[in-house]
């Protein structure tokens, strides 16, 4: 069984964000930065980062759903490359004045039963149920035909002529 | 079998742990057993692995009805701080303004293709490059966050020049003026000998390029250094004793040919990341292959790696003689390619390590026959080198077996490890002997490959020549027929350049302290976080025993020393060429505006060089490319063919000799490197003969070892998270927020020794300085340092490390060795 949906609820009450959402825009740069890590991983650990983002898994604490999100790119094994802890403290010194830019807004079709077009970067993600799954990404439409696998052969990129989000293939 | 994710709480900090074959019957036990250890406090089964695991689910949430403590999952931190994004102005990737241009990186060597977004000359996002074979689309967090080092809110926005003691904000032409009024004035005192100029690996060649002429042809001196000599000399002299030219044989391509790849002291996961990841995906792809990693402390490679051999500091000159001799021993050279490629030779021993001003060295050398090389290595038995190193015999016999199996391929990698090091060269030559030994070597998959750390270490240090002894294209100070090659290039009088070579990089500062400079100019590096025995160098400065003028972006302890800030332009807010580890130049256009007033670097050396009477050394309009096919014709026919700018302009980089338009991948092999004469399999032209040569060098102790007094070895480096001193990485939140400071590792059992816990202040102390600093022990630290030694990165300018290291350096390559010295620990 590839995934499955594990709920379980607890007495433990969260910390962390009042409002249950998403996490990540805020773990992100910008739009196609890696998200750090929201959690305390073992430095020097024998990098099993995929026994929880393998196959991806949700919690329910009290209502508040959690999810680790099962990885968009398997086939990279080196998962602190790119993804780091963060320890909530911002810079050594003054302040950063950069402003990442954001995923385009998304979904728009050309007519109502039309499907949607992708309004983010492809690049690092090549699992689109990674977010888009049950266990996806909490503000990531989930896809209501999981089981029809050739995404790409309905859904294209926003834009493509203008290549102006996505690095020039 | 199953993984299990344990949430382990141990004096109120929680860790993840897996543990792999987890079988549910005795989860209890396992967890009474963690916790009887004494190594948590509590411990909370979170999630297990559903793919691998043979229970049912109804199963492992009985099992499971244990208190959940979803840290694991837990929004914490980062997650709450408000969204940069959510407050700014929003731009959208999706935006038809944002223009996409290709870079290179700015961080290491590797250097990764950077695809840049910018949207009205500011950088909005990066993305891996998909087209650049260096990292086929991916990147390190480093690289991912680049767009931020270009805006901290502290950025240099205008010249700075010291008055009344203190720095104040002035006009570029009062600054400019100043800089060269203050030079005319130096070189009328003390002549050119009297003027220096340092700059670094992080220069572009066109920088680096300018740099020379300015100081050759401009000044007449040969002070002109980069800090590379801190970073790589031991690997060019390596080189260059072995084989007559610089620079590794191979590709990367490298990486997905070979079987086995052997680490010398080089943690790749942290310092050339994604190489490493090149490395472990041809791993997953290929089983058999394996990644052996030499080293000192255990860290994340160490984790990664098939088999992991600690060694004691200084003792990998024994390891390699050891496999040398075992190759010898167990009939495994390829004597066709010895006797065909090779030469035998021994140099001077008891060499010393330069701790003196004004240290002298001269270079000797003997031939030697196969059989006198052959008794030389026999000394380097499996038990002698048992005693001096701590490798066991039978992992050494599995060095000599990955060596001198003719069917299987070996890439020896290293950096640091090897390169600082007072015995660097030596080390060089003997990874390099041990593939010449067995014909491993300029052929696909089989290579001795030296990386640098920065990213035109090669490119412009070593290529263009910005060290004190260096031309352009591979030429020599001291040789008259280089010295009028060059300046015929330059159309300068017969006799301009200086026939003496310069100071190198520890004589420089030393020179500093003792009066002798008087002025300096300092451009992409910050010597008063990375000089060894620091604490000389900055009283020198801070008693302004120099004009200092110092080109910065950021204000850091170097600027705060000088007499003239310059603001300077970063990364794409300029153009310029790099030139990576295997010898790909990479061009990039100046597509974002720079802040304030900032400039970039060459344009600093062409105003001071015009206030100077210089206008001959820099003319045309466009100085980036002119410069750049100025310095190219000084590398055709000499082995280092630099591509043209239109074609680098074009493309993502070419691996030079690039001739008739082609690129080279294995240099010396014949069919692939246009330098081979027709019919020769393999021809280390840069040796007379065509031979390379193959040294007999010995194990000798380091300067400084641990004793009663200071019974610690220490050795420092970086981590993945900072580039070197911290100055543009310590300004961008994501790399900051998961590094913030600077640490000592300790290794567990000394820590309780010392009576020293995990993020306790400690009190570093050597022969040369003090420190205080938090130790980092047990699982949340970076590394682990074995028994009797302690590891400290200096990448924290308010924890200067280098007040503690050692100036001893290498006495052939002049390189320090920030690797090993002697200190005490103790708690505050
Ligand atoms: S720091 Fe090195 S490995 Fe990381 S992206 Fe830059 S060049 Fe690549």
């Amino acid at each position: 069984m590839r995934r499955i949906f594990l709920v379980v609820t607890t007495t433990l009450l969260l910390g962390g964000c009042g409002d249950g959402g998403d996490p990540r825009p805020g773990t992100r740069a910008y739009a196609g930065a890696p998200p750090t890590i929201p959690h305390q991983v073992e430095s020097l650990g024998r990098g099993n980062c995929l026994g929880c983002h393998g196959a991806g898994l949700e919690v329910s604490l009290d209502g508040d759903k959690q999810r680790g999100p099962e990885t968009p790119h398997p086939n990279q094994l080196s998962c602190r490359q790119c993804h780091v802890v963060s320890s909530g403290e911002s810079v050594a010194f003054g302040h950063t004045i950069f402003q990442g830019a954001l995923p385009g807004k998304g979904g728009n079709r050309s007519h109502p039963i039309a499907p949607p077009l992708i309004p983010h970067p492809l690049q690092n993600r090549k699992e689109c149920l990674s977010c888009h799954g049950d266990l996806g990404d909490l503000k990531a439409p989930t896809s209501s035909h999981q089981d029809r696998l050739s995404c790409s052969q309905c859904h294209i990129p926003l834009n493509p002529e203008l290549g102006a989000w996505l690095p020039p293939k | 079998m199953a993984l299990v994710s344990l949430i382990i709480t141990k004096e109120g900090k929680e860790s993840v742990r897996v543990l792999e074959g987890g079988d549910l019957e005795t989860l209890d036990a396992q967890i009474e057993a963690i916790k009887a250890s004494g190594e948590a406090d509590d411990v909370k089964p979170v999630f297990m692995s559903i793919e691998r695991a043979d229970f049912s689910r109804r199963e492992f949430l009985k099992r499971t009805a244990y208190t959940f403590a979803a840290a694991l999952i837990l929004p914490t931190f980062s997650s709450c701080a408000p969204s940069l994004q959510q407050s700014a102005e929003k731009i959208l990737l999706s935006d038809p303004t944002v223009k996409w241009n290709k870079s290179t990186c700015r961080f290491c060597g590797v250097g990764c293709g950077v695809m840049v977004a910018t949207k009205a000359g500011t950088v909005v996002a990066v993305a891996g490059d998909e087209k650049n074979p260096v990292n086929k689309g991916l990147l390190c967090v480093k690289g991912y966050h680049l767009p931020s080092i270009l805006y901290g809110s502290d950025r240099l926005k205008k010249p700075l020049v010291r008055k009344n003691g203190e720095l104040v904000e002035t006009s570029w032409d009062e600054a400019l003026s100043l800089v060269a009024s203050k030079l005319s004035e130096t070189l009328q005192t003390k002549g050119p000998r009297g003027v220096a100029f340092y700059g670094s690996g992080q220069w572009t060649i066109q920088e680096g390029y300018a740099a020379s002429k300015f100081m050759r042809a401009g000044v007449k001196s040969n002070h002109l250094e980069a800090n590379a000599r801190l970073c790589m000399a031991s690997a060019v002299v390596g080189f260059l004793l072995s084989f007559g030219k610089d620079e590794p044989m191979g590709p990367y391509d490298d990486i997905e040919k070979t079987d086995n790849y052997v680490l010398w002291g080089n943690n790749m996961a942290e310092m050339h990341p994604v190489l490493f990841s090149r490395m472990l995906e041809r791993r997953k792809k290929a089983s058999h292959v394996k990644i052996v990693d030499l080293s000192t402390r255990t860290t994340r490679t160490s984790q990664a790696s098939d088999l992991h051999i600690l060694f004691k500091p200084q003792s990998d000159l024994a390891i390699a003689n050891g496999i040398a001799n075992l190759l010898i021993e167990k009939n495994k050279i390829d004597k066709d390619f010895v006797s065909k490629h090779c030469n035998f030779s021994a140099g001077k021993e008891d060499i010393g390590y330069g701790l003196e001003d004004k240290f002298a060295f001269k270079k000797e050398s003997r031939k030697l026959s196969f059989e006198e090389y052959a008794a030389y290595v026999a000394e380097y038995t499996p038990q002698r080198v048992e005693e001096i190193s701590g490798v066991s015999p039978k992992n050494l016999a599995t060095l000599a077996e990955i060596y001198g199996d003719p069917n299987s391929g070996v890439v020896s990698f290293w950096c640091m490890g090897v390169n600082q090091h007072t015995r660097g060269t030596w080390m060089n030559n003997l990874i390099n002997n041990l593939h010449l030994l067995t014909g491993k070597i300029s052929k696909p998959g089989n290579n001795p490959f030296s990386l640098t750390g920065q990213p035109s270490a090669c490119g412009t240090v070593r290529e263009v020549g910005t060290l004190a002894h260096a031309l352009p294209g591979g030429r020599k100070v001291t040789v008259p027929d280089h010295r009028a090659d060059v300046e015929k290039a330059w159309n300068v009088e017969e006799g301009t350049i200086p026939d003496w070579v310069g100071y190198h990089t520890v004589e420089m500062f030393r020179a500093v302290d003792r009066g002798e400079i008087g002025w300096m100019w300092i451009q992409t590096t910050n010597p008063m976080v990375s000089m060894p025995k620091l604490g000389r160098y900055l009283k020198a400065m801070e008693d302004r025993k120099t004009f200092l003028v110092v080109s910065e972006v950021y204000p850091t302890p170097t600027s705060a020393v000088a007499d003239v800030v310059f603001p300077t332009n970063l990364w794409v807010e300029k153009e310029g060429c790099f030139g990576n580890s295997e010898r790909r130049t990479q061009q990039w256009d100046a597509i974002a505006t720079p802040p304030g007033e900032a400039k970039s670097d060459l344009w600093q050396i062409i105003e001071v060089a015009k206030r100077m009477g210089w206008h001959h050394l820099f003319e045309g309009n466009h100085p980036e490319e002119d410069l750049y096919e100025e310095y190219r014709q000084l590398t055709l026919g000499r082995g280092k063919d630099v591509a043209p700018y239109e074609t680098l302009k074009k493309t993502r980089g070419m691996r030079w000799p690039v001739v008739d338009g082609k690129e080279t991948l294995y240099r010396y092999r014949g069919g692939e490197d246009p330098y081979v004469p027709d019919g020769e399999d393999v021809y280390f032209y840069g040796k007379p003969d065509g031979k390379a040569v193959i040294w007999a060098r010995p194990w000798e102790p380091a300067p400084e070892i641990p004793d009663e007094d200071y019974p610690l070895w220490l050795c420092t480096g970086r981590v993945l998270e900072h580039w070197h001193t911290g100055s543009m990485t310590r300004r961008v939140p994501e790399l900051h927020g998961a590094m913030p400071k600077g640490f000592i590792e300790i290794h567990p059992e000394d820590a309780t020794l010392l009576g020293i816990q995990d993020g306790q202040e400690v009190r570093l102390t050597s022969r040369r300085g003090e420190i205080t600093l938090p130790a980092s022990i047990g699982e949340t630290a970076r590394g682990t340092p074995p028994m009797g030694s302690v590891f400290v990165p200096f990448f924290d300018e308010s924890k200067l490390v280098n007040l503690v290291t050692l100036d001893s350096f290498c006495p052939l390559s002049k390189e320090p060795d920030y690797k090993k010295c002697a200190v005490r620990v103790e708690a505050v």
